[in-house]
């Protein structure tokens, strides 16, 4: 209690509450936008924390994170357009009461449930990261290799409607790392000659591009609707016994949030979509579902916001950023020299202890950013994306810029950000990529260094129960499409 | 869009991952050997790699058009892409020589106008406005130094 206490007294002081402030304003702008997410939120912020202390920067990210997943339901109940995938359940109810006048009620009931299912996810990674971090610090290479298999397995969960294409998505990531010296001999790989590449292609210039850029490439070549933030904002918000009514549906939203988001892989969508055909499922009256049911928004709300502090839990215990999302966090953390597993715990835990503390301000936050400025997120994100767009390009090219001070690290963000609107027109996911980069120097690393120690005897990697274990997940994970494909389920979250 | 067509798409992207990976496996024949007899040194992921993207590249190429396809380009598409990607490099190019301040607002103003952007006042404020934003946010209260 007294560490929670000291991480609070972090997250309080003047220079973190600034973070966590200008983290909701961007989140909810980043969800709020169609075309733009809390993953792009997040890499175009990554050239502003590089200047910034670690736990400030990190208290950004997370705000940006949290407010994001609320943002995406301003334009799914203002417009029937999701903000971003995870609010699209929201648009089933959400818009439904907007067209009958009750709008401002709609908002107050996401902005509640969004709120609930915040703290509730938080909670849940309080519980988890400490004995999950424990388990993992007996890890060694055999263990990390069946780690980083499973986390490579996880491309099983984010392929989309091709898992040919996801997998070459991953593959072409694993190349990227492959570019620079050999971790174990030093030797140059893929660099032809050029000391520029030495330094390998790097995570954030990746990053932005994929997420940044090659979104920008994509709206300015002309796809993306236009907002008309036209929407009238004075209807009347929810009376609080309106609101304390939803709580089966906050609870059951937030407990299936914090199951999916703790996986990694599921995704914020997948879970909210779950949350509200449970909800459709469980109710007395399934038909008013889809015709502005209040539980129908609360649902779903609730599972956005519990995925955030349960997608944390595999990211800061094990390293293993299950989604594109977490990914970029996970840039966020390595720029600021914090190395996520199972050490985190004993070696920064007062760093983790003010994160706990700053999802709970995050929320704080997110429900008086939402609050004050439904009228004014409207009308913002009727910025026309012939404007919004290029400034995202341009962003993103100095961030990439800022990171080291090297030039080549802008051109790798333009290199990759075709690299990945191409990806993205011709339907490869582009987070399977990124997981190859960032879990590549893992698995071969630790693959090369158990044979060592067994002097090459591959038995090393059963004899490790935990090893075992993972690589059965793993085997489990990689097959679980073709099951879910077999029951005609897919995975929203896939599309990106 | 024709079967055909379609089929050409994909046997140009099912090339051109295999050329990739034909690249990362010659590259890989010049990497040392292994320091330890039977523990795999750095020319073994390349390898892996490389292989299962051949792989895959004969698997997308056998598929043809029984695969989901993107959307289809339209020639505008294709332009505004095109410019908009020589407009960026050539921004890269001139940054460390004009600086930051200089280099900015034409790099916005010309991709607003790729875009579709036609009022010349919103293209002129923007884009001095962003790089003051940009000089001010990075330089000014970051301290970040930019070319």
């Amino acid at each position: 209690m007294t560490a929670f206490a000291e991480g609070l007294a972090t997250a309080l002081q003047p220079a973190n509450l600034t973070a966590l402030l200008g983290g909701s304003l961007l989140g909810v702008f980043a969800g709020a936008v169609p075309g733009l997410s809390s993953t792009v939120g997040l890499a175009l912020v990554l050239p502003v924390t590089f200047a910034l202390e670690p736990t400030p920067a990190l208290l950004m990210m997370i705000s940006i994170y949290m407010a994001a997943e609320y943002g995406g339901s301003i334009t799914a109940i203002a417009i029937g357009v999701p903000g971003s995938s995870p609010a699209l359940a929201t648009t089933f109810d959400g818009y439904a009461m907007t067209r009958r006048g009750e709008a401002g009620r709609a908002f107050g009931i996401s902005l509640f449930a969004s709120m609930s299912g915040g703290i509730l996810g938080t909670l849940l990674l309080v519980v988890a990261l400490g004995p999950l971090s424990r388990a993992a610090i007996a890890f060694g290479p055999p263990e990390y290799f069946g780690l980083g298999v499973f986390g490579l397995a996880i491309v099983a969960n984010l392929v989309g409607k091709d898992p040919l294409k996801g997998i070459i998505s991953a593959l072409i990531g694993l190349v990227a790392f492959l570019v620079g010296l050999d971790v174990l001999t030093g030797a140059p790989r893929l660099t032809f000659g050029s000391t520029t590449l030495m330094d390998g292609l790097g995570l954030v210039p990746m990053l932005i591009g994929f997420f940044a850029i090659a979104e920008a490439l994509d709206a300015l070549t002309g796809r993306r609707p236009r907002v008309d933030g036209t929407m009238g904002m004075r209807a009347a918000l929810p009376r609080f016994k309106e609101l304390f009514r939803l709580w089966r549906p906050i609870l059951r939203g937030s407990a299936i949030g914090g199951v999916i988001g703790a996986i990694p892989g599921a995704g914020a969508t997948i879970a909210s979509i779950v949350a509200w055909n449970e909800e459709r499922r469980l109710s007395r009256t399934p038909e008013r579902f889809g015709t502005g049911e209040p539980a129908g928004i609360a649902a779903p709300e609730a599972a956005n916001n519990a995925c955030v502090g349960a997608a944390m839990i595999p990211l800061l215990a094990l390293g293993i950023p299950g989604s594109a999302s977490a990914a970029v966090l996970l840039g966020g953390l390595t720029v600021q020299g914090v190395a996520p597993g199972p050490l985190l715990m004993t070696e920064q835990a007062s760093l983790v202890y003010a994160l706990y503390a700053g999802f709970i301000v995050a929320v704080v936050f997110m429900l008086a950013v939402g609050r004050l400025g439904i009228p004014l997120w409207v009308r913002v994100v009727s910025l026309r994306p012939q404007i919004l767009m290029p400034l995202v390009v341009a962003i993103s090219l100095i961030g990439a810029f800022v990171l080291r001070g090297n030039l080549a690290d802008a051109w790798f963000a333009l290199f990759f950000g075709l690299v990945g609107f191409l990806m993205l027109r011709r339907g490869y996911p582009l987070a399977p990529a990124v997981l190859g980069l960032i879990l590549g120097p893992m698995v071969e690393t630790n693959y090369r260094r158990a044979l060592a120690l067994s002097s090459g005897s591959h038995t090393v990697f059963l004899e490790s129960p935990i090893s075992l274990v993972l690589i059965g997940l793993a085997v489990i994970s990689f097959a679980a499409p073709a099951l879910r494909g077999r029951l005609r389920l897919g995975n929203p979250d896939a599309d990106r | 869009m024709s079967d055909g067509r379609r089929r050409s798409i994909s046997l140009v992207e099912a090339g051109l991952l295999a050329v990739v990976g034909a690249g990362v496996l010659l590259d890989a024949r010049g990497y040392p050997a292994p320091l330890i007899e039977g523990v795999p040194g750095p020319a073994f992921f390349p390898g892996l790699v490389a292989a299962l993207l051949i792989a895959c590249a004969g698997v997308l190429a056998l598929r043809g058009t029984r695969a989901p396809q993107g959307a289809p380009e339209s020639v505008r598409g294709v332009l505004r892409l095109l410019g908009a990607t020589l407009w960026i490099a050539g921004f890269l190019l001139v940054l460390p020589l004009i600086g930051h301040l200089a280099a900015l607002p034409p790099l916005v103003l010309g991709l607003m106008w790729l875009s579709g952007e036609r009022s010349q006042w919103i293209l002129m404020a923007v884009s001095l406005a962003f790089g003051g934003f940009v000089h001010l946010l990075f330089v000014v209260a970051l301290g970040v130094p930019l070319p």
